[in-house]
């Protein structure tokens, strides 16, 4: 198993693509082993789609990369259509988030609306006036798949363009969860009404089983205009917010649903049995 | 479903304020709801839907916390919306509060 | 609020109740009363709170309201010496908040009673101690 990049390492690759050095071309979730599989942190103004199934993590790596762009100085606004605001706050400070504080501050807003608002909505009216008022760098959509519910099948791409167009209008950079249909096991797919395309970056997180215990997998699918760490990491939620761990480098077909150990650490397994056994 | 409210607001004292504010129960909700959720945007039916009421009962109340700027509305396409105003609720209870520091408990109003 | 209690067991929304007097011990009692005051204690600052903002919520904790939220009727008398009949509105806030906490339905169409809702609740403290 590969180790975990030491944090001096983090801080090298830190110095070598933060913002200040690129110009102010990142923009870091925060997370320091997320930020180095990005790169530095996702390319200014891109929209990037963070799709997992239910309980795998989705809203509190959102809330954490909002948090840390405060910290960075980066005003941010969290849109959430099935939470109230009240359950987020909550939430968030269960892990040491205290909202109400930034939003006292105008460094952060949560707003609560309906999906069918955001659809009958023109480009100037539902956010503009909470976007004209902490001037947001960071935005996040709690779920882009609730306009699924309505809108006609074929109408969704059409309507998520519009809206991650606005959002790349107002040069905010953004993150939309995405709900995906399998919870584990099975063929993994991102989005069931293909709109992968649409989005500068796909981050996925997925459970899986090994070894009867239940882990959680992120990874990065796409990444638009930049390279990015290929490896499936696993991550905790721990109660300061995600902890991303090593790669799964041990096993394969994780992606897949049936992960599996690969044959170098089979034969280990056999060949450490077999040791033991002659002790 | 027309404008809610097109009427101007004019000065209220503290006591006005909340008489106004804890008018009647569902009023009441409504202060709870948007104040534990100031970022909640909706229309009125679906603001009736989150406090468990109908539209019809609530309605004539957002209507009086529109008419004192506590909320306010706009149009978003076909819908009326309506969100809290934060600066002027601020203000509001700012007011009842320098109210009620005035009043002795116990002391009949 | 232990008073308040009919020794002889009471009537409420989960059915009658037997008397609670001698299903718990004194020690048991004591740590259910104490613990339904700080539930109720932080409803009712939470519910004036969130209905009328932390700023009044202080006024009224340096008045001295809030010393008062173990005797209902205490309670009650001072927030209509302050709010009139708005008292009310914020008393049904703390029943509702309560009795969600509680896992009480609520029943906004029956007539209020500040008094017995704190009793019903209370009483359905004291069942959950006993199963503990």
């Amino acid at each position: 198993m590969s180790a975990a990049h030491p944090k001096t390492r983090a801080s090298e690759f830190d110095k070598l693509f933060s913002s200040e050095a690129m110009g102010g071309l990142r923009v870091k979730t925060g997370i320091v082993e997320l930020d180095e599989m990005l790169r530095g942190g996702f390319m200014p103004g891109d929209a990037v789609m963070l799709a997992g199934s239910a309980g795998t993590g989705k809203t509190t790596l959102a809330l954490q990369y909002l948090v840390n762009g405060v910290k960075l100085g980066e005003p941010g606004i969290y849109v959430t259509f099935e939470e109230l605001p009240d359950q987020i706050y909550r939430d968030a400070k269960n892990f040491g988030w205290d909202l109400r504080k930034m939003e006292d501050e105008d460094k952060f807003r949560v707003i609560c609306t309906s999906p069918n608002l955001v659809l009958e909505s023109s480009d100037d009216s539902l956010l503009e006036d909470v976007l004209r008022e902490i001037q947001p760098r960071r935005l996040v959509i709690d779920s882009l798949s609730h306009l699924e519910m309505f809108v006609k099948r074929d109408d969704m791409r059409m309507e998520a363009y519009r809206v991650i167009r606005y959002l790349k209008t107002r040069g905010v950079s953004s993150l939309l969860l995405w709900e995906s249909p399998q919870i584990s096991g099975g063929s993994f797919s991102v989005t069931d009404v293909g709109l992968s395309f649409l989005v500068d970056c796909t981050v996925a997180l997925k459970p899986v089983e090994i070894e009867s215990a239940m882990r959680k997998a992120l990874v990065i699918l796409k990444m638009r205009g930049s390279d990015h760490d290929k490896r499936l990491r696993e991550f905790e939620i721990t109660p300061s917010g995600i902890k991303i761990e090593s790669a799964f480098s041990n096993y394969e077909g994780i992606i897949s649903g049936s992960p599996r150990k690969i044959a170098s650490e089979k034969f280990m397994d056999l060949f450490r049995g077999a040791s033991e056994k002659r002790k | 479903m027309g404008s809610l409210f097109r009427g101007e607001q004019t000065e209220v004292s503290g006591s006005e304020i909340l008489s106004t504010l804890l008018g009647s129960e569902v009023r009441g909700d409504l202060l709870v709801l948007f104040h534990r959720n100031p970022g909640l945007i909706d229309t009125v039916d679906g603001v009736a839907r989150r406090i468990g009421r109908t539209t019809v009962a609530v309605i004539s109340e957002v209507r009086e916390l529109l008419e004192l700027g506590v909320l306010k509305q706009k149009r978003i396409g076909a819908s009326e919306v309506v969100y809290l105003d934060r600066d002027k609720d601020r203000e509001l209870l700012e007011s009842v509060a320098n109210h009620l520091k005035t009043l002795r408990v116990g002391e009949e109003r | 609020m232990a008073s308040r209690v009919n020794e002889s067991g009471w009537n409420g929304p989960h059915g009658t109740f037997e008397p609670v007097s001698g299903s718990l011990s004194p020690d048991q009692r004591f740590a259910a009363e104490n613990a339904f005051s700080s539930v109720l204690a932080s409803t009712i600052r939470e519910a004036v709170g969130d209905a009328l903002g932390r700023n009044v919520l202080e006024i009224l904790t340096l008045k001295g309201l809030l010393d008062a939220t173990n005797n209902s009727k205490e309670f009650d008398s001072k927030l209509r010496s302050l709010f009139g009949n708005g008292a009310a509105v914020l008393e049904k806030i703390v029943v509702k908040d309560l009795n969600r906490k509680l896992g009480i339905r609520y029943d906004s169409e029956a007539s209020f009673d500040y008094e017995k809702s704190l009793e019903t609740a209370w009483g359905v403290c004291f069942v959950e101690s006993k199963l503990k």
